[in-house]
């Protein structure tokens, strides 16, 4: 806590902060907005927002490619073109990235960029542990990665990885060494997102913004965000446990010495499956978000869809040994976790029906958001059924590990939770971007996803249920499993062409855009509900000309419409009478700064330091003491930069105490 | 007791048919594949035996309720996508503002539960079956079932007394009708033994015995695949289990616990026997050449008619203490289908030895299955079968000296 900076808690609009003390902090506080620097040094939500999104991106390019070379070695029996030992690395690293790296960060680009404007905040609770959370995330990946180039290889044992496998007596090279040390580093990252973002949402939602007024997406995310709260200190045990037996020499799953090698399971998967609810619930608020807009009808039942998110989230703790069915629990324990399992599918159920009845009796426009959201609920059901086969625990012994597993839950995770978010990434393309992403060439995007999605992943259920096992490097032509290896081999080029249509539109959209003289999408593109839409495209980087008041659920749509007396909505106000303009000055912004960085950057040099040589974890101690040290002692504002558009300001910045965070959010907020 | 036998046999295969016949999304999916098990000997849809039939009842219903609410959800979106569609000219037009319904939801949460609960109780009620051996299991023998990195290894105790009376590697022989128990675990990392066609799979996890049951209905042969991942060489693990009529099984078990006989000198099965006692015998074990705890002897005279005796002349590999166990048994060989962890087939179609295969086996086995044998960090001995310095002659008698082990198998 930086007792330098305290300040009061709203200062009124442009007033300086008034202090006269010199920087203590080493560097000075960067005030640069624009060029590189004020990316590296940013504290905006939305910038961090979209520096999530463009690395998840990029992950998700090099998780694909890894996708790619497994059906390749796929494609026929007796594949050569990846040995044993890299295939192994490939789809561990495959499914280590796309879950770590892909899903989990493009869900949190979306709640770092929208959470703060559905509540109508300025920005996050903390900017720059919300800084910190993204740089150490991006070193995470980044350490993990590089064990390809300097780990002897990547990761041989599999994302779950289970002991005694990853022990160095059968994992020998340096890749677990990387999975343990990037995984917790990636963690750290995560874990300092859900405090941040469920301190916001609790405590700075606009006036008259009650929990039971907030958009289902703002719902779903608090939810992940508490979940990730609770779960990921789990995978940091066993992630601690499985370090030390590897680089210390301890012998928490070594069996000689009495270990249960179960332990690992049991921590792995009381992580892993609320997991699945973290990479799927932000998606379902994005649909949630999305089918209303195009359908002009409000969600349907939004009690059930909150709650039967949040009761997905309380019963999401309770359903992990249900990934232990085959790995000898007693049958009461099997028994136990069979039933909740199934019962976890009655409140994904709720919120299908849900959104089909939303969609029923709308006037549905279905541009590319609406086919994503759509194709999601088409495609999510059958990942839940398949799922509901699993949890039939006799059933889930033939079924565990084979093909059809891996069938039901790519289409949980690509059915579920990537088309959701392809659908965010066209609705909010306008909001974040300014422009519109070609409708067209997303429609065509969508259709060849879907077709080529469908041909990878839907031929699995079969070849599960003729018996291909898991992360198996090759079969026989005698297996009978071919056939339908091929088709999936081909559905794999076919996912590759729709995103290579995806990144295309990025690129002409830009240009068409640009060529057309840059025309302004306006504020509510989309005739929407939520407060994103009520102030400018893109959004301005103090968000709220004025923080406004609440009302209702979907309060924005209510300014602009209310209902006749057959309960139609009728317009009763223009979206540009109720919109804001963008145009306040002097907003009291929090400030850049360089520290979130340096100190991110000291982590993954101690993790080289634990693998290799512990002399080379110096430097990077040295540089995460000195970040938490200049972070300590950062001034709120470099004197004399009071002046322009906006003051920065450490105001809502990370360094309330306990007082300040119980103070009521109405007194929070409004600092136009 | 035959009788019984028959008769069970027969009701379970008409109740198997009927099922077959409830089971039209399994069929379909079959259909699809174009399979029977012949050509896909893996296959879940195709049970074989009691314990797999249960699991195979238990979920072919389930598969059709699921494929009937997957067909209501996608033509709901399919039909709210056409009905409710935004036509051209619409643009100003808005529906109805429908917040929801409670009875409505509270229906479509209360339908599922209770759907869900009639599955649960057939759950348990199958977990009950399953968890609990039938009443007539063999208690005149049960099966140690041991995973390593990347075989398995059978260790059959007759009379149930604990000790290990012979042992197989990657094949598993039981009798057809009755129920057999076995111990499952493991000797390095956790590994899953399933023979789809016969029952579930249960993980070997060292550490920890695990068990569970099989029947076959019929004599027949099934294979299995090693379904947790444990390594390098995961994919090419593999095992069989062949279900014999109880006859030929307890003429399978005398057999198996024959001695087998000690070359003449001078042959080259001789010179293959000392080429195995030279390069092989530290992890490979021949029984009464280097099996635990024997006796050592010198003449061949009392070999052949002492138990628990070694035969090794003036070789030093006598007993447990230098028999790592880390490879297959070898005893009886040439009584088994395949080798290499169940991989290769040891006979070609003619039912003729396939020399080429177990000769380039022995002279360079990663070309035939990835192997990780050198010492490494942590481990001083490797994983798998090393490349050994044997001459081409000394391969020649290997081959020689391993084709004289144990009796080929009568189908």
């Amino acid at each position: 806590m930086a007792l330098v900076e305290r300040e009061p808690l709203a200062l009124p609009a442009g007033a300086s902060a008034g202090t006269a003390i010199e920087p203590l902090g080493v560097l000075a506080r960067p005030a640069t907005k624009t060029g590189w620097r004020a990316w590296v040094t940013t504290v905006d939500h939305k910038k961090i927002g979209i520096m999530y999104g463009v690395v998840a991106m990029f992950f998700f390019l090099v998780g694909g490619l890894e996708a790619t070379l497994i059906r390749l070695q796929l494609a026929q029996p007796n594949g050569s073109i990846l040995s044993a030992d890299v295939y192994n690395q490939v789809y561990t690293m495959h499914g280590v990235t796309m879950v770590f790296l892909v899903i989990m960060p493009m869900a949190a680009a979306f709640a770092n960029y929208l959470l703060p404007l559905q509540i109508g905040a300025r920005d996050v609770a903390f900017p720059r542990l919300n800084a910190l959370s993204f740089w150490v995330f991006l070193f995470g990946g980044l350490f993990l990665n590089s064990s390809w180039f300097v780990g002897g290889g990547g990761p041989d044992c599999g994302w779950f990885c289970y002991a005694p496998n990853s022990g160095v007596t059968f994992s020998p090279t340096h890749g677990v060494d990387f999975y343990s040390i990037g995984l917790q580093i990636a963690g750290v990252a995560s874990l300092i997102g859900s405090v941040n973002l469920i301190v916001t949402v609790l405590n700075m939602r606009a006036p008259g913004m009650t929990l039971f007024r907030m958009p289902v997406f703002t719902w779903m995310q608090l939810v992940v965000q508490m979940l990730l709260l609770f779960s990921l200190p789990v995978i940091t045990v066993a992630l601690f446990l499985l370090s030390f037996d590897r680089n210390f020499g301890s012998n928490f799953f070594n069996v000689a010495q009495g270990a249960d090698p179960l332990l690992w399971q049991h921590l792995f998967w009381i992580f892993g499956h609320p997991e699945v609810y973290i990479l799927i619930l932000p998606s379902f608020g994005i649909v949630s978000e999305i089918i209303p807009v195009m359908a002009r009808k409000p969600i349907y039942g939004y009690p059930f869809m909150v709650f039967s998110g949040i009761a997905i989230g309380f019963m999401g703790f309770g359903v992990w040994a249900h990934h232990m069915f085959a790995s000898g629990l007693g049958p009461m324990s099997v028994a136990a976790f069979s039933l909740s399992t199934m019962f976890i599918a009655v409140p994904t159920g709720v919120k299908i029906l849900n959104w089909m009845a939303t969609m029923w009796g709308g006037k549905i426009l279905y541009n590319t958001p609406m086919l994503f959201s759509a194709g999601l609920v088409a495609m999510f059901t059958i990942g839940g059924l398949s799922g509901v086969t699993h949890a039939i625990a006799p059933a889930d012994t033939q079924q565990t590990d084979t093909y059809y597993i891996v069938a039901h839950f790519h289409y949980v995770l690509f059915g579920g939770a990537l088309l959701g978010l392809f659908a965010g990434f066209y609705f909010w393309w306008p909001k974040i971007f300014g422009l519109m992403l070609n409708d067209k060439l997303g429609k065509w995007h969508f259709w060849v996803t879907l077709v080529g999605f469908n041909l990878t992943f839907g031929p699995m259920h079969i070849l599960g249920l003729q018996g291909m096992s898991r992360r198996i490097q090759t079969y026989q032509s005698t297996d009978g499993f071919t056939f339908w290896n091929q088709v999936a081999t081909l559905g794999v080029f076919i996912i590759g062409a729709g995103l290579i249509l995806f990144l295309y539109n990025c690129v002409h959209s830009y240009r068409t855009w640009k060529a057309a003289g840059r025309p302004n999408p306006g504020p509510d593109p989309w005739d929407a509900r939520s407060l994103e839409w009520s102030i400018p495209s893109p959004t301005p980087e103090h968000n709220f000309d004025v923080v406004p008041e609440i009302h209702a659920q979907d309060d924005f749509w209510h300014r602009k419409y209310g209902e006749d007396e057959r309960g139609r909505a009728v317009r009763i106000a223009t979206t540009e009478s109720v919109a804001q303009k963008g145009d306040a000055k002097g907003v009291h912004l929090p400030s850049p700064s360089f520290y979130p960085l340096i100190l991110a950057a000291g982590l993954p040099i101690i993790g080289y330091g634990v693998i290799f040589n512990r002399l080379i974890a110096i430097p990077g101690v040295l540089l995460f003491l000195f970040g938490i040290y200049g972070w300590a002692f950062e001034p709120a504002t470099e004197p004399g930069d009071h002046e322009g558009d906006h003051g920065h300001d450490d105001h809502g910045d990370d360094d309330h105490d306990g007082a300040a965070l119980a103070t009521p959010a109405t007194e929070e907020a409004p600092v136009g | 007791m035959r009788e019984k036998r028959k008769m069970s046999s027969a009701t379970r295969t008409t109740k198997r048919g009927k099922r077959r016949l409830l089971g039209l999304l399994a069929l379909s999916i079959a259909a699809l594949s174009g399979c029977g098990s012949d050509a896909t000997p893996l296959t879940t849809l195709d049970p074989r035996g009691d314990a797999a039939d249960a699991i195979h009842a238990l979920v072919q219903p389930v598969f059709i309720v699921a494929g009937i609410v997957l067909v209501f959800v996608n033509a709901g979106v399919l039909i709210t996508a056409l009905k409710f569609r935004r036509k051209p000219g619409e643009d100003d037009v808005f529906p109805e503002q429908v917040h929801g319904n409670t009875k409505l939801e509270l229906g479509w949460t209360i339908l599922p539960a209770v759907i869900m609960a009639g599955i649960a109780v057939g759950t348990v009620a199958t977990l009950v079956t399953l968890a609990n051996e039938p009443e007539d299991i063999r208690k005149d023998f049960e099966v140690k079932v041991v995973g390593h990195q990347w075989w398995w290894s059978f260790e059959y105790d007759l009379d149930r007394d604990g000790t290990v009376d012979f042992e197989t590697a990657n094949e598993m022989v039981i009798p057809t009708g009755e129920a057999v128990h076995l111990e499952i675990t493991s000797r390095d990392v956790i590994h899953s033994f399933w023979i789809p066609a016969l029952n579930g799979k249960k993980d070997a996890a060292p550490g920890r015995q695990h068990t569970l049951w099989m029947q076959a209905d019929d004599p027949g042969r099934f294979l299995g695949q090693c379904t947790e991942f444990c390594g390098l060489s995961h994919g090419y693990m593999r095992m069989l289990v062949e279900a014999k009529a109880p006859a030929d099984f307890d003429s399978w078990v005398a057999s198996q616990l024959e001695k087998p006989a000690i070359p003449e000198e001078g042959t080259a099965e001789r010179r293959g026997l000392d080429a195995f006692v030279g390069q092989c015998a530290t992890c490979h074990m021949i029984e009464g050449v280097n099996s635990p705890d024997c006796k050592a002897i010198e003449t061949e005279d009392e070999y052949a008619v002492e138990e628990n005796t070694c035969w090794v002349g003036a070789s030093p590999y006598v007993g447990a203490a230098q028999v790592s166990g880390a490879a297959p048994n070898l005893t009886h060989l040439m009584s088994r289908y395949l080798f290499v962890g169940g991989l290769y087939e040891l006979r070609d179609a003619e039912g003729n030895l396939n020399r080429n295969n177990l000769e380039g086996w022995i002279r360079d086995p990663a070309t035939f299955k990835p192997m990780a044998p050198d010492a490494t960090r942590g481990n001083l001995y490797g994983r798998g079968m090393p490349k050994l310095p044997l001459t081409e002659d000394q391969i020649d008698d290997l081959v020689a000296y391993l084709s004289t082990l144990g009796a080929e198998p009568t189908a």
